[in-house]
């Protein structure tokens, strides 16, 4: 069966080994976990769990239902492709050699991140934009010496009236 | 009133309606077992001889009469002996709630004295587990445990308590009995599907699992196949859901289901499953299991919807209710050639017959017991080939009278369930029919039993190997019988004497009923030494991974 991408986005109870439950599900079941963020929301009740995945229709299905039995996932909001709004973060610290600080601030200026010196060479480099914009600007970088990349999962809303909460 | 943590947690189990537990005490539930020594009227405790027989035997007495089993250990190793207990329960969808102290707040993360993290090792076999940091929220996780593990598709809960918690004290406030969740109905549009595909039917089988038991719907099963004139195999986990002289009762599906039962998947046109979840012991090849047939799938689960078989309708919901739905929706139904096509086979192709001769064969043995034991009796059983054979032969009278770890497949399982279901059920003859590689792995339980002075028989078939993995050697490893053998030199009677209990012996055919009859006398736990042949195999088999067309008959 055709292998699909998947974000789902999970309201969950804000206490501590709640990530551990869903990690531990995803790996005792032998799911796929492509990217996975976590953060609070509006209400300090729940936290929201970002999880890109990846496997046939029978597949995430599973992966929904099994995550819907955690006593502390309150919801699960699969968010269709059409109204995906999707984020996320890099920083990568890079070494730039052949270039004058105007003219490495030019190209990254160009390609809509922001970089701040460290010291001599040594750059700090963010970028906030879709996955594959990050994966192409990283390609970019590869001409300079990446020295580290942090890199966060991605982290997402519907670009529609349709919120988790409906899931409940 | 103001108790103390160790007293909040006994009298929140007496509130939520427990009068049995089983444990073991130690460092941390010291506080634990203080308190309980003020409670010994409300509360009866089962010393066990080891944590896991504690696990095995809240489990046992769950599943013969459908309560919370109740399990208490201490930290570290004492916890770390419950999980293959609470696996089992997990596996078999048990209701049980599993207490282990821990070490006191201060000295969590520390690698304390007896300190593990049972919490995070329980996550995967557990419904939900809480570890308790307040006194306060002490009552509410303990009625909401019992709320978890009793809803829907029940299983195992675990409450880990810090010792200091144990201690701290707080103002208690009775909590009412806990209320099972909300069932929602099933899919109209799906119901009424389900309805036309059983009309349309003219080869229908009912494959039923222990959700049919779980959710007492045995009266119903019985009912609708009556009315519909449906035929009704069961997996090792819906066996005594349908009485044996059903007429329409056509034994256990799969690896070692009856051949009849298999060649019914086969040829069915409609597989309406209950409370059954396809495993791999039942679909050993999931793309061949009952391909011409429709499949409607009735499970409180909806996750077992499609999990490992696709279906075409999917009744997510009681079955109960659903099976009720059906009984009034659907006309009585003949489908006399089917039938007619089933008895025939199994005139032809049946179990396995007994051998000739003076030997003991445990089919015959396990056959007619239930004439020695009456339909009140309940076994249990470990794993391995007695396990099959009783699966097969034993004639199933009331619901919950066959306990036996189906899905985890616990070796070692036996002796505590036993403690646990006599327990339950001091009236009603209780046997445990085990295996001398199974019995060697919990035997310490006898101690338990005789201390407990509960009357049960245990039944090993002693053949001096590890049966069913000797089996698999001789059909699919060439005959290399490693590690197989293993000849111990127990005596059971020396064993079950010094235990304090008394021992049998059963060599010869003739010797089955005499022995058996003293030992239904017995005022306490027996052991029956019972010599098999080491080269007898269970049959039929569908080698794993392969579909019921290939099946090996054995006879």
């Amino acid at each position: 069966m055709n292998q699909k991408r998947v974000v789902l986005s999970l309201l969950v109870s804000n206490h501590f080994g709640v990530l551990t439950r869903v990690t531990n599900l995803f790996s005792s079941r032998g799911y796929n976990i492509i990217s996975l963020s976590v953060g609070e929301t509006e209400n300090p009740k729940f936290s929201r769990i970002t999880i890109v995945t990846s496997g046939d229709e029978a597949i995430i299905n599973q992966i929904k239902l099994q995550c819907a039995k955690l006593e502390d996932v309150k919801a699960i909001h699969e968010i269709k492709d059409s109204e995906l709004y999707m984020r996320e973060v890099v920083l990568v610290k890079v070494k730039v050699s052949y270039m004058s600080e105007d003219e490495f601030m030019r190209f990254v200026e160009v390609n809509e991140a922001d970089a701040y010196r460290i010291e001599d060479q040594l750059y700090m480099v963010e970028m906030c934009t879709g996955t594959q914009a990050i994966d192409a600007f990283i390609d970019k970088l590869e001409m300079f010496e990446i020295v580290e990349i942090a890199r966060t999962g991605g982290c997402a809303l519907a670009m529609s009236a349709t919120t988790v909460y409906d899931k409940q | 009133m103001m108790l103390n943590g160790s007293q909040i947690l006994i009298q929140s189990l007496i509130d939520q309606g427990v009068d049995t537990i089983f444990g073991y005490p130690g460092g941390s539930v010291l506080n634990i077992y203080d308190a309980l020594y003020d409670k010994k009227e409300e509360i009866h405790h089962v010393l066990t001889s080891h944590e896991q027989g504690a696990a095995h035997a809240a489990d046992g007495y769950a599943r013969s009469t459908g309560k919370t089993g109740v399990c208490l250990a201490t930290s570290g190793p004492g916890a770390t002996n419950l999980v293959t207990g609470i696996a089992t329960a997990y596996m078999d969808s048990v209701p049980l709630v599993a207490i282990t102290g821990n070490v006191a707040s201060d000295l969590i993360g520390r690698d304390s004295f007896q300190e593990v993290d049972i919490a995070g090792i329980t996550m995967p076999i557990t419904k939900h587990n809480f570890i308790v940091h307040d006194v306060k929220e002490l009552a509410a996780t303990v009625r909401l445990a019992f709320e978890i593990a009793n809803s829907h598709r029940p299983g195992p809960v675990l409450i880990d308590i810090p010792k200091d918690i144990t201690a701290a004290v707080c103002e208690y406030e009775k909590l009412p009995r806990f209320e099972k969740r909300p069932i929602s109905a099933p899919d109209e549009a799906q119901l009424k599907d389900a309805v036309n595909a059983i009309r349309r039917a003219k080869r229908p089988l009912i494959y039923a699992g222990g959700g049919v038991l779980s959710a007492n719907a045995c009266e119903e099963l019985l009912a609708y196949s009556k009315k519909t004139q449906t035929p009704i195999c069961c997996s090792a986990m819906g066996l005594s859901s349908v009485p044996y002289d059903y007429e329409l009762y056509l034994g256990m599906i799969g690896m070692h289901g009856t051949p009849v039962a298999n060649y019914a998947t086969l040829n069915a046109d409609l597989v309406i499953a209950i409370g059954a979840r396809f495993s791999d012991r039942v679909a050993g090849n999931r793309k061949k299991f009952a391909n011409a047939a429709q499949i409607i799938h009735i499970d409180i689960d909806a996750s077992e919807i499609s999990k490992n078989v696709a279906c075409d309708t999917a009744l997510v919901g009681d079955a109960k209710q659903i099976l009720t739905h059906f009984i009034n929706q659907v006309e009585e139904q003949k489908h006399e050639e089917w039938r007619n096509t089933l008895v025939d086979f199994r005139t032809k192709i049946g179990l396995k017959k007994p051998a000739e001769g003076d030997k003991v064969d445990p089919r015959d043995f396990i056959y007619t017991l239930h004439k020695l034991l009456g339909d009140d009796a309940i076994i249990v059983t470990d794993v391995g080939q007695h396990q099959m054979i009783t699966a097969q032969y034993y004639q199933y009278a009331k619901p919950r009278s066959f306990i036996s770890s189906c899905g985890l497949g616990t070796m070692g399982y036996g002796m505590g369930a036993a403690i646990g279901v006599k327990t339950a059920h001091p009236n009603r003859p209780v046997v445990l029919i085990t295996g001398d590689g199974s019995f060697h792995m919990n035997m310490n339980e006898m101690a338990c039993a005789v201390s407990q002075n509960l009357p049960i028989i245990v039944l090993v078939f002693n053949n001096s190997v590890l049966g069913m993995v000797r089996q698999w050697q001789t059909l699919f490893y060439k005959q290399r019988y490693s590690e197989t053998s293993i000849a111990r030199k127990t005596d059971f009677v020396k064993l079950a004497e010094a235990f304090g209990a008394t021992g049998y012996r059963i060599a010869l055919k003739n010797e089955i009923e005499p022995v058996m009859k003293e030992a239904l006398s017995c005022k306490g736990p027996c052991i029956i030494d019972c010599i098999i042949d080491p080269d007898d195999g269970v049959y039929p088999i569908i080698p794993p991974g392969k579909g019921a067309d290939e099946i090996i008959y054995g006879n």
